[in-house]
């Protein structure tokens, strides 16, 4: 069997169902390796919070 | 020293002085009649954050549920695996602005050095809040006691008062209290706090509108006495606030709570023997309940998906998309969620046991039996807890002080049967015990020993050699019984539903979508013996009967009429052709007659056609008469006269046509039928075979192949290493393609699929007796779970703990389902 029967690169369906399972992969794969784009960065950026700090509701720098 | 200006240190929002205390509007019950909330909603207070706490069993949820209805979000606290719901509050303090009011962990106090102390002490402070929400202190705290237990709740509320935060005092649970023969006195409390106290029931709703009356009128309480700063004088102080708020309220002769029917029923449900046949004699009634009536929207849920299915291929074809949402996303998230009603019925009786407070008493007879396994009396609540799910039982282990003790709870933990093991084990004892759900119940029950037994002996073997050391005593409070809350144990079942979906029903599509992927690709060819098959049920027609000559006068006709249908019939059409063909080719050939043969021909090949085919034929001809009618009317008669000859001729044939000899046989429809659905197998199974995931599942086959697995089941386990639950939804996916080409099989219902699937030889179930409870021992023992892993490494502060425990559960679960498999087969 040929390369172009066993992958029908033709075919667009061929291409759409393989980005999604890349994506998927890609999803389960960010928690056990390291791709910075879908873990740290992501996660750095839920952690950071800013908040402002106050004493008896003013500003303490006031 | 109570009205002393409060310094406070704020983080958030709360860049306002406290308002004073709003007054109560007796005419606005619930909200501005021009201005109607949404039912469930809280409005009409003025506090914008309102935090809801008290001692664990107070009734707290309850009294949440009834303020919020189903319009309600959980969430976790960040850094932690605790549980708050958050409902949306209207009419903020600053006009206009939404609150929410938080029902925070049950607690005995804020001083405790526990993580749901610890959060309600940041929620207190302003610097926590449930993930998602803002964080800032709570304009009003809501503190909710047990009325037949008052003088301890109080000392919470002494805690509370030293946060010197408006605070409303919620006296829960006043008809318990009522038929212990104590009556509380509500004006009595409030004078004594100094700050509103309100009377509930909050399962049937009395006092909720004073409730959100005195909400509003929160204030920073006064009381009678000043809260004292240690503990033991707290104690004192919570007596005394009980003394001066009840006494005057005791009616004479009552108030003992010594000899109660709670206690009285206690006698028998904590005896040491009785305790435990009644302990198993509720759980065997638990699983059967849930086997016998979950049955009925699993069967409807199992159409539904099936019915989805046909929707995506009626829409969209038979490509590689279609195939990837109907086999792999709609019958891999179908395997899984077909299983939902089961899960829901148990934690619905979970949480109405829960409500009785029963739960709590087989808690105390589970605590009796961890004890000499070197387990603390702590241990027991992480591990109840990993019964839902290991991530929060290992994060509930901080609560154990002792460092091995802790250990030794993380590392055994994941025995627990959590909730992703249920999916496996209803499809495993379904198989085992099909139509008996009495065996299958016990079947399940005898899972969840097994998994506890595993944990003990894992406990005791950790504490006698890597984790040496003692055990302490744990005490624990036993709530008392009472009528268990419908709302509170709907709402809890819909929060652990949603959460299961969500949280299982991501990774389950996913690794649905991947493993679909690879079992298509590298597409392989058809294997010979398939098309062979293919072509053998092609030339099948739906009769094997002589038919007489063909009556002269139709449209064509013959002295060499058809004598049979079927295959004869096509090569009697095929030797009719070839012979007009071998005439035309002659210079000079006779036109009428070459004409006639191919009428001839025409005619017999009908009787050779397939029944949809000879029905599409002779519409054609009806048409085709229709058309000449004007222009050849002896031609049109022909065609139609052809037409109504065939099908008088074939319903002539039926009445006399009995049952279908040996012969006759292989070549009806239905054995046309059972070729071509054999053919589709035989090219599924070699598709599946010739894939990514059958050269990964054949390649590690060996090495479960002891414990009875092939390929296929194979495939199943590595992929529930990423989550157990993902196990049936993986055996879906891998053995679809073997039923769907069956059109019978493929109206059956997921769980059937997958029951008579076929090994590589095709003719041994995957799932054997031996195989099936080869596997099930190992689903209850196995370390299959990475998020707990993750979790085991980070709360044991060394990923060598993870390692362990994946090493010791995997190969005991190895071993033992080896040893099983071996026996039985």
């Amino acid at each position: 069997m040929t390369l172009a029967a066993a992958f029908p690169i033709t075919d667009w369906q061929f291409w759409a169902v393989t980005l999604i399972a890349l994506a998927a992969a890609a999803w389960l794969l960010k928690g056990v390796l390291p791709i910075p784009y879908l873990t740290k960065r992501a996660k750095a950026k839920k952690q950071t919070k800013r908040v402002s700090l106050t004493v008896e509701g003013k500003s303490p720098d006031k | 020293m109570a009205d002393q200006p409060r310094p406070t240190l704020t983080i958030g929002q709360s860049d306002k002085p406290k308002s004073a205390a709003a007054p109560a509007d007796p005419n606005c019950a619930w909200c501005d009649p021009a201005e109607k909330c949404a039912p469930g909603e809280v409005c009409g207070t003025d506090a914008r954050r309102i935090a809801l706490m008290g001692n664990p069993n107070t009734g707290k949820t309850t009294l949440f549920n009834r303020l919020s209805g189903l319009r309600h979000k959980t969430s976790n606290f960040p850094g932690t695996t605790l549980e708050a719901r958050v409902t949306r509050v209207k009419k903020g303090i600053e006009g206009g602005r939404d609150g929410e009011l938080i029902d925070l962990p049950g607690i005995y106090s804020l001083e405790l050095d526990q993580l749901e102390s610890r959060v309600c002490r940041e929620v207190l402070a302003g610097t926590s809040a449930p993930r998602g929400e803002p964080l800032g202190e709570p304009e009003c705290a809501v503190v909710v006691l047990d009325a037949a237990n008052l003088a301890r709740n109080l000392m919470l509320v002494g805690e509370v008062f030293r946060r010197r935060l408006p605070t409303v005092i919620v006296v829960n649970m006043i008809d318990v209290a009522e038929r212990h023969g104590v009556r509380i006195d509500a004006r009595a409390l409030e004078a004594a706090l100094g700050c509103g106290v309100v009377l509930t029931n909050a399962r049937d709703g009395a006092g909720i509108d004073d409730l959100r009356l005195a909400i509003r009128a929160a204030r920073i309480p006064t009381p009678s006495k000043p809260v004292p700063p240690d503990a033991d004088s707290l104690r004192a102080w919570a007596d005394e606030m009980n003394t001066h708020g009840a006494r005057a309220a005791r009616g004479p002769g009552t108030g003992t709570l010594s000899e109660t029917t709670s206690d009285r029923v206690d006698r028998l449900l904590l005896h040491p023997v009785g305790g435990a046949a009644v302990f198993a004699l509720v759980m065997a009634g638990l699983f059967y309940t849930i086997f016998a009536i979950a049955r009925y929207p699993m069967d409807w849920l199992g159409y539904i998906f099936d019915y989805a299915k046909t929707l995506v291929h009626a829409g969209l074809g038979n490509g590689a998309l279609a195939n990837l949402l109907a086999d792999g996303v709609v019958g891999g998230v179908g395997s899984v969620l077909i299983f939902l009603p089961q899960i829901c019925l148990l934690f619905f009786i979970i949480s109405l046991l829960e409500d009785t407070g029963y739960l709590a008493r087989g808690s105390f007879l589970m605590d009796r039996l961890l004890r000499p396994f070197g387990l603390p009396g702590h241990a027991f609540v992480p591990l109840l807890s990993s019964h839902a799910c290991a991530l929060p039982g290992i994060m509930a282990t901080r609560a154990i002080p002792d460092r091995k003790e802790r250990l030794a709870t993380i590392l055994v933990a994941p025995f627990m049967t959590c909730s992703a093991r249920l999916p496996v084990y209803v499809l495993l004892t379904s198989l085992l015990f099909k139509d008996r759900p009495l065996l299958g119940a016990l079947a399940f029950i005898g899972c969840y020993l097994l998994g506890m037994c595993a944990a003990v002996l894992s406990a005791l073997i950790a504490r006698r050699t890597i984790l040496k050391g003692k055990s302490r005593a744990m005490a624990m409070e036993l709530p008392t019984y009472k009528r268990p809350a419908l709302r509170t144990a709907l709402v809890g079942t819909i929060d652990r539903a949603r959460l299961f979906v969500m949280n299982a029903g991501t990774n389950i599509l996913v690794i649905c979508i991947v493993l679909w992927w690879l079992g298509a690709y590298p597409r392989a060819e058809a294997p010979a013996e398939a098309v062979s098959m293919r072509a053998q049920a092609a030339s099948v027609g739906n009769v094997l009967e002589p038919l007489p000559d063909r009556p002269a006068g139709s449209g064509i006709s013959t002295p060499d009429g058809p004598p049979y249908v079927g295959e004869d019939a096509l090569n009697k059409s095929r030797a009719l052709r070839a012979e007009a063909a071998a005439l035309a080719a002659q210079p000079g050939y006779d036109q009428k007659r070459v004409a006639r043969l191919r009428g001839m021909a025409d005619y017999v090949e009908v009787f050779g056609m397939s029944s949809d085919a000879r029905a599409a034929t002779l519409s054609t001809w009806r048409q085709k008469a229709a058309a000449l009618e004007s222009t050849d009317s002896a031609a049109a008669k022909a065609l139609r006269d052809d037409a109504d000859q065939v099908e008088r001729t074939l319903a002539d044939l039926k009445p006399s046509h009995g049952p279908l000899s040996p012969a006759e046989l292989k070549h009806s429809p239905q054995w046309a039928a059972a070729m071509n659905a054999e053919a589709d197998r035989l090219e599924a199974r070699h598709q599946k075979t010739h894939s990514f995931l059958g050269m990964i599942g054949r390649g590690i086959e060996p090495v479960f192949r002891p414990l009875g697995f092939d390929w296929q089941l194979t495939i199943g386990v590595l992929a529930s290493f990423a989550a157990r639950e993902v196990f049936v939804s993986t055996m879906n996916v891998v053995i679809a393609g073997q039923e769907k080409a069956d059109d019978d099989a493929a109206k059956q219902h997921l769980m059937e699929q997958i029951q008579t699937a076929k090994r590589s030889d095709g003719v041994t179930p995957i799932f054997t007796p031996a195989a099936s409870w080869s596997l099930l021992v190992f689903f209850v023992l196995a370390m299959q779970c990475l998020p707990t892993l993750a979790v085991t490494a980070r709360e044991s502060g060394h990923i060598k703990w993870a390692l362990l425990q994946l090493a010791w559960m995997s190969g005991m679960a190895y071993v033992a389902a080896m040893i099983v498999f071996q026996v039985m087969s």
